[in-house]
This record gives C-alpha cells, structure tokens and sequence, in this order.
C-alpha cells in the first residue's frame, strides 16, 4: 500500500499505465477508423465480423469493472452463492445465441433493438421501450464512468476527476476515429489482457496458499460464506440471472453486435462467449475467498480483489489488477458508446427528427453524438453522486420486463403490440415496486414474472398476426 | 450446509482451467479467420 494516500500503487505507475494503454487505444483507433468513411462500416464495422472476434467482442463487454471487481465482493459478502449467482450472468449470452441468429435472418440490414420494436410493435410500444433502453445506456454508462474513477483512486491515488476523465476521453476518443471497428478490435486484445491477468492471480493465490488453508480459514472466520443455503444469496442469483437476460436481449449493444456478425457467426459467437465468461466471476470471486487465510484486514469490500492480489503479488500484482480493471472498464464504455449512439441518431435523429437523412449524414451524425454521449457522461459523473450498485439494480426492474416482449416478438406471430406495451410498463412498475418494497434482489424478478404473464395471456386472449417481411427495411441512401 | 474443500477446489479448478485455456482457443480461432480471410 502507498501509505500517502491509501492506494496500492504510486500515482507515478499508475499515469505510466493508464498513459501507455491509451496511447495504445488510440493508435489503434486512428488505424482501424481510416476506412471507416461509409455508415455501415462506421456503426458497424462492415456487417462482415467474424467468429474471433465476435466471440472476444461479446466476451469483453460483458466483463464489465463490476466482473472484476464486483464479483469478489460478492463472493466476499455472499459466498459461494455470490459467485455462482454472478457467474449465471452468462446465461444471458447463451440465450442469446439463437436470438442472434433470428435477429440477423428477419432483419439483414437492420440497424437497432429499437428498429425492431418500431416495426414490431409498433410506434408507442417503440417510445416506451426507447426510454427504457437510453434510460439503461445512460445508467451503464454513468455507472462504468463512475467505477473507472473510483477504481483508479483506489489503485492508483489518482483523483477521481482525473481518473474518471482519463478514461472516458480515452475511450471517446479511440470510438470516435475508429468506430465498430476500433471497439471490436481493442476488445479483442482487452480480453486477453483480462483473461491473463486473472488466470495469473488465481494461479498464484492457489500455489501461495492453498485451497485446504483457504476452504480452513473461510470455515474458521467467516462460515457463512460456505453456507449452501443461504436465501438471499440464492434469491440474488435468480435476480441476477433474469436481470442478465433483460439487459442482453435488449440492449442495442448486443443487438448491434447480431447486425455486425457475418452470417452464421451470432449464433456460434454468443454461445462460445458465455461459456468462456461464465467462470470468470468464479476466478474472480474466488481470489476474494482467499482474504481470510491471508489475515487481511479489508476495509472496504470493494477493495477485497485489489487487496488480495497485491498481497499474493506484490506491486506486480496491483499492477495487473489495473490493466485489467482499465482492459474491463474500457472494453464496456466503447461499445455502450458506439451503440447508444447509433441507437440515437438512427431512433430518435432519423426516425423522429431527420426523416429523409441520408447515409453520409448519418455518419457524421454519429460521430457527434459520441462525442455529446461523452460530454454528458463526464457532467452526470463529475459531482460523483449515488451509488454505483444501486443505480444498476434500480434499472434491473425496466431491463427484465423487456425480455418476454422481445424474445416473444421474435419468434411469435401472434404476440400483440399492446401486450408487449403494457407488458414494458406494468413489469416495471411491478419491478420498481418491488424494489422499493422487498429489496433490490427482486426487482428484476418481479419485472420479468409480471411482464411474462402479460405478454403470455395478451397472446393467448388477442392473437394479433404479424408477417415478418415487415420486419425488412431499405437501408439509407 | 457448509460447501467442503473438495468440492471448492473442484468448482475454482474448473472455472480457472477454462479462463485459462480461453485465450489460447481466441488465438486459434483469430489464426483460423485471418486464414480463411473472414476476420472482419
């Protein structure tokens, strides 16, 4: 620890780091953005992606800070329950796999989750799943904004102003001269950069102390993380799982990603990606469980996985810690960046405002409001208001009731277009209510059973048949 | 009901064996595009 400040590494590392990572980034940006002059190729990187990258793509983004970070905490606070609950996050990527390939045959050249609503359901079902899908962008957004600064505080003694700022002008900048394109190709190498660093740790907190010594010390100290039947946690993974699903199926970051595969990869892509993901919070959790037979004394449990790193490898360890913090912060905020902007500017710019906008014009569309989405992020996370958890699992209960609509949309015929609306609207409520009532582990559950029921007996009671050539648009010109 | 030891080692052992294989099968799979030329 750097007795100064409380951090674990010097400031003087750390600006090393995040200096040298960035440049990289954005060197990378500058070169993949040269011919990324067309919309297509822009916003989504050719429509030509294949499984390599779609696999490490999809793997990146979903491993947010929280991933890293969260997920010892929870391990920490609930037990093996905490890491598997977190690890059925993945779930949501497998599900999405068939949903991937559905969404790329019924729509070729669509753009956004929203273009599917919209021609789906229609235009108010359209709005209410808008506000509910840039309420969740701007959540994530604010949240790994946020979570960059406090993480870099932490780690490195770094202000948050500077640390928050850095990393949002960072990932602006490289998203904004490359496009898809750079955030696809430095979520490859951010991915790799996270998968080594915590195989790395993990080994070494195992070779250092041992499973029998950790499983001992957890026994002795604090038992109840053992505890195979612990109700909250086992209501959190249930909670987390649907609140996974919600924020998969509708979020335009996964949508974009099924626009942007080549042909036969979304399906492949997304199933592999959440095999590889699932274990990763179990890894991460783990190196918390470790805390105990170390003696460490962690005085907040949001440090635990920095704490136990540095401890096993020293400033080497700290230092791998926040490459893969910045890796896992950077490889969400490009691609909430990149596809909250194209959700913008194609639903609300050409859809509302813009009507006979061409494809040029949409492009430099583009690049202004990654540049606004900048903007308004740092001003929403500069007073550094609110807690990080608690904004995410308030969204939990508007993502969830988005999952029966969506999944229903695409694959029945018969699902009708006030159904799905209602279905949005009274699931959240129901979500919110039960957030504000019972507690932020079943707002997402709530959300997604009200919507369920909805949605199931709106079908069943009004059949409503939809062909899915309407589903098909002409690109802009 | 308490979680034992094997059963810990067993579950970290697996999860860590496939973070770690993860990389390398992203690697092949990255050779295997830029071969066939469909990377992007």
């Amino acid at each position: 620890m750097n007795p100064a400040n409380g951090a674990i590494l010097d400031p003087t590392i750390g600006w090393i780091i995040l200096g040298s990572f960035s440049l990289l980034w954005l060197f990378l940006g500058w070169y993949w953005g040269r011919k990324a002059g067309e919309l297509d190729e822009y916003v989504l990187a050719g429509r030509q992606v294949g499984l390599a990258l779609g696999v490490a793509t999809a793997m990146a983004t979903w491993v947010t800070s929280n991933t890293t970070m969260l997920a010892p905490q929870l391990a920490y606070q609930m037990g093996i329950w905490g890491m598997l609950g977190y690890s059925l996050g993945a779930v949501g990527l497998m599900l999405f796999a068939p949903l991937a390939r559905r969404i790329r045959e019924l729509m070729p050249e669509g753009y956004t989750s929203g273009d599917f609503i919209r021609l789906r359901y229609g235009v108010t079902a359209w709005r209410v799943f808008l506000a509910i899908s840039l309420l969740y962008c701007l959540g994530w957004l604010v949240s790994m904004g946020m979570a960059g600064g406090i993480l870099i505080n932490a780690l490195t003694g770094i202000s948050y102003l500077y640390g928050m700022t850095v990393i949002l002008a960072i990932c602006v900048g490289y998203t904004l001269m490359g496009g898809f394109r750079a955030v696809i190709g430095t979520d490859f190498i951010q991915a790799l950069l996270i998968l080594v660093g915590l195989t790395v740790i993990a080994f070494l907190a195992i070779g250092t102390i041992g499973f029998e010594q950790i499983h001992a010390a957890v026994v002795e100290n604090r038992p109840r993380l053992l505890d195979l039947l612990m109700p909250a946690a086992i209501m959190f993974l249930f909670n987390n799982l649907l609140f996974g699903m919600g924020e998969i199926f509708h979020s335009n970051v996964w949508w974009s990603r099924a626009f942007a595969f080549r042909g036969g990869v979304g399906f492949k892509a997304y199933l592999i990606s959440g095999v590889l993901w699932a274990p990763i919070p179990i890894v991460a959790g783990f190196i918390a469980l470790a805390a105990p037979a170390m003696n460490l004394n962690v005085p907040a449990p949001d440090m635990v996985g920095p704490m136990v790193s540095a401890e096993v490898l020293g400033v080497t360890g700290a230092i791998l810690v926040l490459i893969m913090v910045f890796a896992a912060l950077s490889s969400s905020i490009d691609s909430l960046l990149a596809a909250t902007s194209i959700l913008i500017v194609e639903d609300i710019y050409r859809r509302h405002l813009k009507p006979k906008a061409g494809a040029a014009h949409l492009r430099r569309a583009s690049s202004v409001i990654i540049l606004g989405l900048g903007a308004l992020t740092w001003v929403l996370c500069a007073p550094r208001i609110g807690n990080l958890a608690a904004v995410l699992n308030y969204v939990g209960a508007f993502v969830a009731s988005t999952i029966w609509p969506i999944a229903a949309g695409l694959y029945w015929r018969s699902t009708n277009p006030a159904g799905a609306t209602i279905a949005m609207i009274a699931g959240s409520a129901a979500g919110l209510t039960g957030y504000y009532l019972i507690g932020w582990y079943v707002a997402a559950l709530l959300g997604a059973f009200v919507s369920m029921i909805i949605v199931l007996t709106s079908t069943w009671a009004r059949p409503k048949r939809f062909e899915w050539q309407q589903l098909s648009e002409a690109e802009p010109a | 009901m308490t979680a034992s030891v094997g059963f810990l080692a067993i579950m970290v052992t697996v999860a860590l064996m496939i973070t770690a294989a993860a990389p390398v099968l992203l690697l092949y799979f990255l050779y295997r595009d830029w071969e066939k030329g469909t990377l992007w």
